[in-house]
């Protein structure tokens, strides 16, 4: 099977300017080099300042590359524009932090599930796809929760309703950055559990970006570590959870939490 | 000998609503031992924050604190004067909230911030510079930072500051609410280890309230589990990971995903957190788990011994043990 998505060589550089008229150039990804196939999840990991969110939004373009190029199906993607870029966005689809911040607090939760549909002329029955829609990310019944506001629903449904969202356009491809960093604990592993399912049963392809690898043990089929931007180590996540080769993975397993550890 | 570093008794802390006064914490009694690690865990709005503001009785409006005592070196720190409670903050015991790295002054250097801290104490900062620097030391900081600005130096770096702070004029007890919470997984794997080294060093007290279960058990030597502002299991850290008495601790224990550790299909906890039901006359947990009974519904457990000092909230103990 070809890969959903591949990039060769990716570099990205933000300019920093430094005094009145110097400008300096930061590396935040050197050379990344990854893949994702269909039905599989991979995990991108660092801490801060890896450059993990920032590859994200390359992918999703919300930002440019410096250099490098980006296929989608075998198809070089990296300076597509206007409609083409229209048609591309339609296949990946990103999921925020905040579930807090990602829903307007204005509309209903119908309203969030319906209105992808509606922009993107969806040609069968808008009721019966949004229940569709809800009961697959098990916000059941979908009548309990159409007319309530995302303020009335916890924080895990909030990511629900979101995924919900994203799925409403039949995406190949999410991006999920940091999905349960700001859940509570009891919640994260309804969420996690969600991104395995939609995996599975829409055997789509999966980026799950995070810090933490406990949650990317339990998700995610193969890894890429990022350290100052560039990939020091990838492979099958089993592999490199229990045999790590890289100082910097290394370093990440042993700050891992763990309630049977002791500091 | 006393050997409780402080003593929380029957106290009640509530908020103001448009028409009416919730309360948060019910009927909280606890006691803390000198030179332990005492870890409170508990969900967003279970009122795990709002305890630690009420025993350094900043609770501010629209939280008030209803009744209640908190007893520290024999004295009761609600009924204190302001004027004694401000001359013990930070000399006897001191609190770090959450977010406090952002609570630096940013346009003044962090020197003049430690002097600031000292000449509220009536300390002259000129002869401090040996204890300013000792203090540094023991956060593992460079001297070197007295001279930058706040935003000159990491969230890492800040939040050793403020820790650093809160050290220098010798507390024997610190409160620590989210201490590391926003910092990188690398960054707090180091402050916690720093911290844990302090405490043990100096023998200081250590009340360290966190959300994060996984944290909690690594560093602390007692646990006491909130839910819905009760406690519902308290122990020491061996015995709550291996003797789970309240089906949250356990559920919530068997839900942290681990390396390594392959999770076959767990027990999940129902419902969301946060309804609270203040006039619901049994179990609080009641909705969110999974063993629960009618008899739930309808009596308030109270909290029952297990074993030495081992002490949980649950009528079905140990009937719902059985079945997992």
């Amino acid at each position: 099977m070809n890969e959903l998505i591949r990039t060769e060589n990716l570099t990205k550089e933000f300019e920093t300017r430094t005094g009145f008229t110097g400008i300096s150039k930061i590396k935040a990804l050197d050379n990344v080099n990854i893949s994702l196939f269909p039905n599989e999840i991979v995990g991108i990991v660092g801490a801060s300042g890896s450059g993990k969110s920032t590859l994200a939004k390359i992918l999703v373009f919300l930002y440019k590359s410096t250099s490098g190029k980006i296929y989608f199906k075998d198809e070089d993607i990296t300076k597509i524009h206007g409609k083409s870029l229209k048609k591309y966005r339609k296949e990946i689809q990103m999921i925020f932090q905040d579930p807090y911040a990602s829903l307007d607090p204005y509309h209903s939760i119908e309203w969030h599930i319906k209105r992808p549909l509606l922009t993107s002329h969806y040609s069968g029955n808008i009721d019966d796809r949004i229940d569709e829609l809800m009961n697959m990310v098990k916000l059941t019944p979908p009548e309990y929760y159409k007319n309530k506001f995302p303020h009335q629903v916890s924080g895990g449904q909030r990511q629900r309703v979101y995924i919900a969202r994203v799925l409403a356009l039949n995406p190949q491809i999410l991006i999920a950055d940091e999905p349960v960093s700001m859940l509570d604990v009891s919640l994260r592993i309804d969420v996690l559990d969600l991104l395995s399912k939609i995996k599975n049963e829409l055997g789509i392809g999966i980026i799950y970006i995070t810090h933490d690898l406990n949650t990317v043990s339990m998700v995610t089929d193969r890894i890429y570590v990022l350290h100052n931007g560039e990939v020091v180590e990838d492979g099958y996540t089993n592999t490199i959870l229990t045999s790590p080769h890289d100082g910097y993975t290394k370093a990440l397993i042993e700050a891992a939490s763990d309630p049977y550890k002791r500091i | 000998m006393d050997n409780s570093a402080i003593e929380i008794k029957n106290l009640n802390v509530g908020y103001n609503t448009e028409n009416s006064f919730s309360l948060i914490i019910k009927n909280f009694n606890l006691s803390i031992k000198k030179g332990e690690i005492f870890g409170i865990a508990g969900e967003s709005g279970s009122g795990k924050s709002t305890l630690a503001q009420a025993i350094y009785r900043s609770v501010k409006y629209p939280g008030e604190i209803d009744s209640g005592e908190i007893i520290f070196k024999d004295k009761d720190i609600l009924k204190m004067e302001a004027n004694d409670l401000r001359k013990i903050r930070v000399t006897l015991f001191s609190f770090i909230p959450q977010a406090a790295m952002n609570a630096l002054n940013p346009v003044r250097k962090i020197r003049y911030q430690f002097y600031d801290l000292l000449l509220a104490h009536g300390i002259l900062p000129e002869k401090s510079n040996d204890k300013i620097f000792s203090v540094l030391k023991m956060v593992r900081l460079n001297e070197s930072v007295l001279d930058n600005f706040p935003h000159e130096l990491s969230g890492g770096m800040r939040q050793r500051t403020v820790i650093a702070m809160s050290l220098l004029l010798n507390p024997e007890l610190v409160i620590l609410d989210e201490p590391t919470t926003g910092l990188d997984v690398l960054v707090e794997h180091e402050i916690l280890k720093d911290l844990k080294n302090i405490q043990r060093k100096y023998g200081i007290t250590m009340i360290f309230i966190t959300h994060d279960l996984a944290i909690l058990y690594e560093i602390s030597d007692r646990i006491a589990m909130i839910y819905a502002g009760e406690i519902v299991e308290l122990g020491p850290r061996d015995d709550m990971l291996e003797h789970s008495t309240h089906p949250y601790n356990f559920l919530l224990l068997k839900n942290i995903p681990r390396i390594g550790v392959k999770m076959n299909n767990p027990i999940k906890l129902k419902g969301n957190p946060s309804n609270f039901n203040e006039n619901f006359p049994g179990c609080q947990f009641y909705e969110r788990c999974p063993f629960s009974k009618a008899v739930c519904s309808e009596k308030h457990p109270d909290l029952k011994e297990y074993s030495n000092e081992h002490y949980y909230r649950c009528i079905l103990f140990p009937e719902w043990k059985q079945g997992v």
